[in-house]
This record gives C-alpha cells, sequence and structure tokens, in this order.
C-alpha cells in the first residue's frame, strides 16, 4: 500500500487472512497510517521511503486515514477466501477459474448505503460455463468525501 | 385688579400658551408615531437578530466541532473508551472547555450516547439525544434548538468521521450552548430590546431565559403573547411596553417563541428630551412675553396713570396738576383733552363760587363767604391773640319803603347801601370786610378791633348810611341799626358770633339805639321768640290753636248776626301765648298767612256747624296785611267755600287800615275780588292809620271798625267823642256800616246808640267764648227774647 501524491495507493486492497501488507512513503512528505477499525487497530508514521509491514490476520474491512492529511482513505479488505475480484472503472469485474461447487457472492464497496449493505447472491458452478450477476443498486452511493480538502460546515439546516 | 396693564399680559401669555400647546401637541403626535414606527420596525429587525446571531453562534460552534472531530488525541481516546471512559470523558471536557461550549456530546449511530459532559448545572439535563440523530441521516453538520427541562441549548450536530474522509460518519459529535439570560442580555446589548424566550407548548408562559427583571419577568409569564409579527401594547409591573413574538421553532426541535419587547419610557426617552426642551422654550418664551408685556403695557399705562392722578387731582379741586406731555397719539391727546377740560372746571368752578358766595344783587359776598372770613379771621386772631369784631347792619323801615314804594325802589336802596359799604371796605384797605346776609341785613367785619373801636366804626357806617339815597328821582333818608358782636369777649364759634351780633341789632332796632352790643339775657329773649316761631308753625299745621268767637249786636235790633273770630294759642310749654306776641312774630316770618288761612277753614267750618244747629251768624275773621298780598287767597277761598257749600256772605273780613295803606294797589286788587265773591270787607282799627277818603272810595269797603282807643275814651274826652261821631258820620255819608269796638259800659252803649252806630262789640255786649257756649247762649236769647241793655 503506497502513499503517493498525497493520497493511499490502491484505494481498496483486498487480501486473505494472513497476508502481510507493506506501506510505503513514495511521497517527499511524512505521512500517517491509522487504522481504528476491529480487524485490526494501528497507527504509524511513516517518513519518505520508509516502509512498514503489517499483517492482517482477522477478516473484515479495515478502514485506513492518514493522521495528516484527512482527506487520505484506503480500505485493506481482509477476506477468507480466495475467490475475489475487484471491478475497473466501469464497473465490471470477472472472476475466473472457479472449480466446481457452492458459492455464495457477496458484493461490497466503500460507499453503499448502510440499509444496502450484504448484497448477496448464492451460486452452483457445475461445469465450464459462464454466469453474469448484474447488480443495480437502490439507492445512491455515499458522496465521495476524500476531495473535499476545504472541509465544509453545515449551517442550520 | 383689572388694569390694562395684566390684560395685556393676559391676552399675550393665553396667545403664546395656545401656539406652544399647539406646537407640543403637533410634534408629540409626530414625534409618537415616530418613535412608535421606530420601536415596530427594531421589534420586527430583532428577531432577524436573534437568528443571525444564533447561526453565527452555530457557525463558531460548528467550526469548533469539526476541528475536534479531526484530532487524533481525541481519535485515540475516543477508540480506546472501551477499557478507559473517564479518560475520553476528560478529554472531550477539555475540547469542550478550550471550545467555550456549555456541554459535548459523543452520540452513537444509533443515539446512544458515547460520552457526555457539560457545566455543572447541565450535568443533570436529560438531553432528547435519539430525536436529534434520527430524524435527518444526512452526515452533515446541522444546528438544532432544545428546549430541555428549563434550559434552552443551541446543539450543534457534527458527523464523526473515522477516517477523516470515510463516506460515512463512525459518531455523532455535539457541541452546545445554552440561550440563557446572559444571551437575551447580549441580544439586549445588541438591538436596545428586551428579549424572554418562551416555551409556548407549557401551560403556562415559563420564560425560560430572559433580559427582563424578575417583576416584569413575572408579570410577563401570566400573559397572552401577541400573535407572531403583530406589535401589541403591555403594561407590565407598571411599566409599558411594545412587544413582538417570533417563531424560533423552525430551527428548533422543540417548540420556543422568542418575545421581544421596548419598554415605551425607554423608547420615548429622546421624545421626551424634546418635550422637555420645548417646555424649556415655552417657560424661556412665557418670561419674554411677560417682560414684553410689561414694556408694551407700561409705555400705555404709565402716561394713563399719571393722566389719572392728574384726573384725581381735578377732582379734588388742584386744577393746577401737571399733565404729562405725551405726543404719541391718543394718549397725547386724552392729556390735552384732559387739560382743556381742567381749565373749563377751573373756570366754571370759579363762576359758580362767585354764584356761590356772593349777592347777586349787591355782588357783594353773601352770607356764606362771610360766614368763611369771620372763621378765618376769628381762627387768625386765635393764634395772633388779636380780638375782632362782627357788625350786623339792618336798615330801619326798610319794609315800609318795599312795601309803600315797591321792590325795585327798595333794590335800588339796597344797591345804594352795598356800594356804599363797599367803597368803605376799598378805603379801608381790607381792614374791614362787609357782606349782604340777606334781605337788608348787611355784616361787616372789623378785624383787630376790639369793642371800643368797633362801635367808633359802627357810628361811622350809620353816617354813612344815613346820609340822604337818591333812587329814581325819590329822595330817601333812611338809617340803619347795627348790632354788634367781639371776638374773644362774646365767643369763638362764628355761628354764634354772628348770631349774637343778629341778636344786638334787634335790641338796637326795637330800643331805638342805634347801635348795640351784645348781651347774653338779651339774647335768652331772641331764644324764646325763635323757638316760638317754629312752636306756631307747627301748631298751625297740626291744628294746635283754638278759634274763640265775640258776638256783634246790632244796635238798632238788639239782634246778634254777627260774630267775631279771635285765635287762641294754649302752648304746650309756656301755657296761653297772647295774639299781641305772636301775631306779629307771624307776620314777620309770613307764617301769618298760613294762620290766616286756618282760621278761615276752621271758621267756615263752624259757620256749617251752626246751621246744623239752627243758628245763622256771620263771622268775621282777621286778615293780614301779608294776605293782601297773596294773590292765591280769592280763589282757595272760593273753593273752600264751595266745598262747604256755603256764601263768601257769610264772611266779614277785616283788615287793618295800616295794611290796606302800604300798598293800596295790590290790596285794593284782592279786595275787589274778595268783595265781588260776596264777602264783606271791614276796616279793623279805622282812625289810627292815614288813610285819606278818596282811598277808601275806591276800595270795595262795607264797614268801618271804630278803634276801640277812641270808645273807650268817648264817654271822658270830647274829642274821643268827637272822633267816634264824625266816624259815624262819615262812614254813614259813604254808605258803610259802622262798628264800634271795646264797648264796655251800659253808658257806651247808650252813646253808641244815640250816635247812630251801627253794631257794637266788646265786653259789655259779650265776652269771647267757645262755640259751644256762645251757640247755648244765643239759642237762649233767641227763645226767651232777652236783651242786652
Amino acid at each position: 500500500m503506497d502513499q503517493r501524491d498525497k493520497a493511499f495507493v490502491p484505494h481498496v486492497l483486498p487480501i486473505t487472512v494472513g497476508t502481510g501488507v507493506v506501506f510505503e512513503n513514495s511521497d517527499s512528505i511524512a505521512h500517517h497510517v491509522y487504522s481504528f477499525s476491529p480487524p485490526r487497530r494501528f497507527d504509524f508514521y511513516l517518513s519518505e521511503g520508509e516502509s512498514r509491514e503489517v499483517v492482517f490476520q482477522s477478516p473484515g474491512v479495515v478502514a485506513l486515514g492518514c493522521n495528516v492529511h484527512d482527506w487520505m482513505l484506503a480500505y485493506v479488505v481482509v477476506l477468507e477466501t480466495p475467490y475475489f475480484t475487484m471491478t475497473g472503472t466501469d464497473g465490471r469485474a470477472i472472476l475466473g477459474d472457479l472449480p466446481p461447487g457452492d458459492y455464495r457472492l457477496q458484493l461490497w464497496h466503500p460507499r453503499i448505503d448502510r440499509k444496502e449493505r450484504g448484497i448477496r447472491r448464492d451460486l452452483r458452478i457445475e461445469a465450464v460455463g459462464q454466469e453474469t450477476w448484474r447488480v443495480t443498486l437502490e439507492r445512491p452511493l455515499l458522496p465521495d468525501r476524500t476531495g473535499e480538502r476545504a472541509p465544509e460546515y453545515g449551517g442550520a439546516e | 385688579m383689572k388694569t390694562l396693564q395684566s390684560r395685556i399680559l393676559a391676552f399675550f401669555l393665553v396667545l403664546l400658551l395656545i401656539v406652544v400647546s399647539v406646537t407640543l401637541l403637533a410634534v408629540y403626535r409626530a414625534a409618537y408615531f415616530h418613535t412608535r414606527g421606530q420601536v415596530v420596525t427594531g421589534l420586527d429587525q430583532g428577531s432577524r437578530i436573534i437568528e443571525d446571531k444564533l447561526a453565527s453562534r452555530s457557525r463558531t460552534l460548528a467550526s469548533a466541532a469539526e476541528t475536534l472531530a479531526k484530532d487524533d488525541a481525541l481519535r485515540q481516546a475516543i477508540f480506546a473508551e472501551a477499557e478507559d471512559h473517564e479518560s475520553l470523558r476528560v478529554a472531550l471536557d477539555n475540547h469542550r472547555l478550550r471550545t467555550e461550549a456549555d456541554l459535548a456530546l459523543l452520540l452513537q449511530l444509533d443515539g446512544s450516547t458515547l460520552a457526555f459532559t457539560a457545566d455543572p448545572e447541565l450535568e443533570e439535563v436529560e438531553l432528547p439525544t435519539s430525536g436529534l440523530t434520527a430524524s435527518r441521516p444526512e452526515s452533515r453538520s446541522r444546528s438544532r434548538i432544545v428546549v430541555a427541562e428549563d434550559h434552552i441549548l443551541q446543539l450543534v450536530l457534527v458527523p464523526y468521521y473515522v477516517p477523516v474522509s470515510a463516506p460515512e460518519p463512525s459518531l455523532w459529535l455535539v457541541l452546545g450552548q445554552t440561550i440563557d439570560d446572559e444571551f437575551a442580555r447580549e441580544v439586549k446589548e445588541l438591538t436596545g430590546l428586551d428579549a424572554a424566550f418562551v416555551d409556548p407548548g407549557r401551560e403556562d408562559l415559563d420564560i425560560l431565559a430572559s433580559s427582563l427583571g424578575p417583576r416584569t419577568r413575572r408579570a410577563l409569564a401570566v400573559r397572552a403573547l401577541p400573535g407572531e409579527e403583530a406589535v401589541e401594547t403591555l403594561e407590565l409591573a407598571g411599566t409599558e411596553f411594545l412587544l413582538t413574538s417570533a417563531n424560533l421553532s423552525e430551527a428548533s426541535v422543540s417548540p420556543l417563541i422568542a418575545v421581544l419587547l421596548r419598554s415605551v419610557r425607554e423608547a420615548f426617552l429622546d421624545f421626551r428630551r424634546l418635550a422637555a426642551q420645548i417646555l424649556a422654550i415655552t417657560l424661556v418664551s412665557i418670561g419674554l412675553v411677560v417682560v414684553g408685556a410689561l414694556l408694551i403695557s407700561r409705555g400705555i399705562t404709565r402716561p394713563l396713570r399719571s393722566l389719572g392722578e392728574a384726573a384725581r387731582e381735578i377732582a379734588g379741586g388742584d386744577y393746577e396738576a401737571e399733565l404729562p406731555e405725551e405726543s404719541v397719539g391718543e394718549v397725547g391727546d386724552l392729556a390735552r383733552e384732559l387739560g382743556t377740560m381742567q381749565r373749563e372746571i377751573r373756570n366754571r368752578e370759579r363762576a359758580i363760587e362767585h354764584l356761590a358766595y356772593h349777592d347777586d344783587l349787591t355782588g357783594l359776598p353773601n352770607r356764606n363767604r362771610f360766614r368763611t372770613e369771620l372763621d378765618r379771621a376769628i381762627r387768625r386772631a386765635a393764634e395772633k391773640r388779636h380780638r375782632l369784631a362782627v357788625a350786623v347792619i339792618d336798615l330801619d323801615r326798610f319794609k315800609e319803603i318795599n312795601d309803600t314804594l315797591g321792590h325795585h325802589v327798595g333794590d335800588r336802596l339796597l344797591l345804594e347801601v352795598g356800594s356804599r359799604l363797599e367803597a368803605l371796605e376799598a378805603e379801608s384797605g381790607g381792614a374791614v370786610r362787609v357782606a349782604r346776609l340777606g334781605g337788608d341785613e348787611f355784616g361787616a367785619l372789623f378785624p383787630g378791633v376790639g369793642i371800643e373801636e368797633a362801635r367808633s366804626k359802627a357810628e361811622e357806617i350809620r353816617t354813612r348810611l344815613g346820609e340822604p339815597m337818591e333812587t329814581d328821582e325819590i329822595l330817601l333818608e333812611t338809617q340803619a341799626s347795627i348790632g354788634l358782636a367781639a371776638f374773644p369777649d362774646h365767643g369763638g364759634d362764628p355761628g354764634s358770633l354772628l348770631r349774637q351780633a343778629e341778636v344786638a341789632m334787634y335790641v338796637a332796632k326795637e330800643r331805638w339805639l342805634g347801635i348795640a352790643f351784645y348781651e347774653s339775657s338779651e339774647d335768652q329773649h331772641s331764644i324764646h321768640r325763635l323757638s316760638l316761631m317754629s312752636d306756631l308753625r307747627r301748631a298751625v299745621e297740626n291744628d294746635g290753636l283754638d278759634l274763640v268767637y265775640q258776638a256783634k249786636l246790632e244796635i238798632a235790633t238788639t239782634r246778634i248776626r254777627q260774630v267775631e273770630a279771635l285765635v287762641r294759642w294754649d302752648h304746650p310749654r309756656l301755657g296761653p301765648v297772647s295774639p299781641a306776641e305772636f301775631v306779629p312774630i307771624a307776620e314777620q316770618t309770613g307764617t301769618v298767612r298760613h294762620l290766616s288761612r286756618w282760621v278761615l277753614r276752621r271758621a267756615v267750618k263752624q259757620i256749617v256747624a251752626w246751621r246744623e244747629q239752627g243758628l245763622t251768624l256771620q263771622v268775621a275773621v282777621n286778615m293780614s296785611a301779608l294776605d293782601l298780598h297773596d294773590r292765591d287767597l280769592p280763589g282757595w277761598l272760593a273753593v273752600l267755600l264751595e266745598e262747604s257749600s256755603l256764601s263768601a256772605g257769610s264772611l266779614v273780613l277785616e283788615v287793618t287800615e295800616g295794611s290796606v295803606m302800604a300798598d293800596p294797589g295790590t290790596a285794593r286788587g284782592i279786595l275787589d275780588e274778595l268783595a265781588s265773591m260776596g264777602a264783606t270787607i271791614s276796616i279793623d282799627d279805622f282812625g289810627t292809620g292815614y288813610s285819606s277818603l278818596t282811598q277808601l272810595q275806591r276800595l270795595p269797603v262795607h264797614e268801618l271798625k271804630v278803634d276801640r282807643s277812641f270808645v273807650k275814651e268817648m264817654t271822658r274826652s270830647d274829642q274821643a267823642h268827637l272822633i267816634v261821631r264824625s266816624t259815624v258820620e262819615l262812614g254813614h255819608s259813604l254808605g258803610l256800616r259802622v262798628v264800634a269796638e271795646g264797648v264796655e259800659t251800659r253808658e257806651d252803649l247808650a252813646l253808641l246808640r244815640e250816635l247812630g252806630c251801627d253794631l257794637a262789640q266788646g265786653y259789655f255786649i259779650g265776652e269771647p267764648q267757645s262755640p259751644d257756649a256762645l251757640a247755648r247762649e244765643l239759642l237762649v236769647r233767641a227763645e226767651t227774647g232777652s236783651d242786652v241793655g
């Protein structure tokens, strides 16, 4: 997980349980990494060029922030399964090479509204084939707040 | 006192008061509506200012909260909460204090409280936390006003993101400030308005926060609130307020109303200052008006007042009063007119004074003036211990001259006497003062003169007046009687001194002395005479006299058909007074005319009374010389007779020879009239006067009465006998009846019968007696036919 141009790269990093993630600082300024997510709480500073490895032993979503730059946000998604994928910017993703068997498909996105979370589907794979799962969110995504460099104050609403 | 000055002053004051009142009223109205308008606008703006202030506070709080929401230390504490709650609370409290919030709160998304810290007074307050988050899911900062118990709290909710730019909040951070009395006071400082925050949902108006004092606050609590945006007037605890209310519920979770008040008294403070200024200007104006009016009115009233004073002086008799020389318009005219009036009055008064103090016949000072001069002379003499003498001069026989030669001759005589006395005064160089005291009476005053010198002066006067006087080509010789009285010998009072001189004059006249000095014993006599005169007048007026009747005998027939009425006066104090005493006095004073008319009236009454008794008598009445000048007498007598249904033939009017001869012309006219009415005219006391036969012949005479002096003597004196006989013969030859008076003896009567006299009267015939007694006697005579002699 790199910190570059005052942003975490990548924004979402799915890993399997027990995987170590190396945090790097490619910027010329000091950064900080913190997590208050239950699967793994930590925080540390990273100077220029410095790196540090964190091993995630528990499954779950770990949200990362930078204490120095409030707009920086990244997620390490710690999974118990080896079968996962991420969509591109076009919203498509292909999960291939799945052996036949019964699966449960689960969708996650950091900005899906709380009320729509846990979108999932059961799937049986029996032979070679191709299955398409089209998901349409009923609610809009939560706002992307990483661009909010200038804090916005709410007045009397 | 309604002076001109006070009127002018009052006029200006009233005018000023009206102007000021109208101005004050206009200014008051304008200022009142302006001020009220300002208050209303102010109230309107007040609620917006409160909203602004609340918003501003909310922004400040939110700003603080958002900064706090990114604070790493707090974040650390939050996530260590499970292990160490107290540390979180302390950290939160620290931040609360730093942001000057009254409370700080961390809420979890389900509305449960993670941490809470507040000012001690708010620590126990239960906040409606669930309502804060549940209603609006948006993850934006928001401001809320909540009423919790008795506190109004302005809360700012800020989403707490972990990480900071996470799409949804993990917690809510709440910072709050109370809306309390302090806040209301700040509002007041900003707006000048009192504010009260009220929860309209509660039964009684519970004032949660206010800038008002405790009393006003309590008073407001029980009032109904005005509708929104309406401005009402309300009296609270004795103070009048204008108030409006604004609903803050839009920004508030709980219903909340802000009441804005403005004390009318405070609002009108400026207006009052203006009114006070106007009042001050009014007072100054009043002062100026008073001074101005006084100056103006003094300009008018001062000359008027001095004119008034001059007029008073003129009224008081001072005709030399200085008149103010005012050339100004009407006042100047008035002053000039007053001056003219003063001169006119002075001239007229001098003329009147001359008339009042001078005799218009002779031009000499009159009695009044003489008295005044006498008074002045006595006072001067008393001061200087001098003596003085006063003389009263009366012409002898003046009445006779007047009666026989006529008034014009009398007047000429008086004029001549006056000019002689005036010449005397002029020669004396003022040492003698003369005056005409009335009638033929003159006065002379000799200042600084004693008794002896006075006598010689009086003698000089007598000498001068004794020189013959030529009037109307008649050479008159008259003489004067002079009475003298002296100061201090006879008294110091001008009135009594003058009277004393008069008494002395009477004495001189009666005793043919020429000149007499006053003696107090003589005075008694004169007083007796004076009082007798007034008593007589009263007696005539009040029927205090009586008539007795004396019979006249018809000698030839021995019958009595005529009686003479004789007046008797029984004086209430002095007893009987003889006619010989009072008749001359009556003649002198003129009372005799009233006396004669009284006698005639009484006699006529008696004739009527006798008629009723069966007696027919002719009554003789004595007439005075004055009656023969009374032109009204015949007419008066005719009326009297007519009223009594009598003819004039019942009356015999006896007149003395002297009275007829004094003024034969007038007397004859009146006697002619009386005779033509039918009355018998008898000449009394015949033989004592100097009547000529020619005159006698011209008169309408029917009867002659021979004077008693001759009748008494006729039996003893040949001369008297001759006179009686020749009178009888004369009378008969003229066709007249002849009456003899004073018949006292039988011999007298016999002689008269022998002489052929017609009627006899006297004690021998019958004494004067009362009408009743006479009637009885005559009735007896008629029955018995008895005779006298």
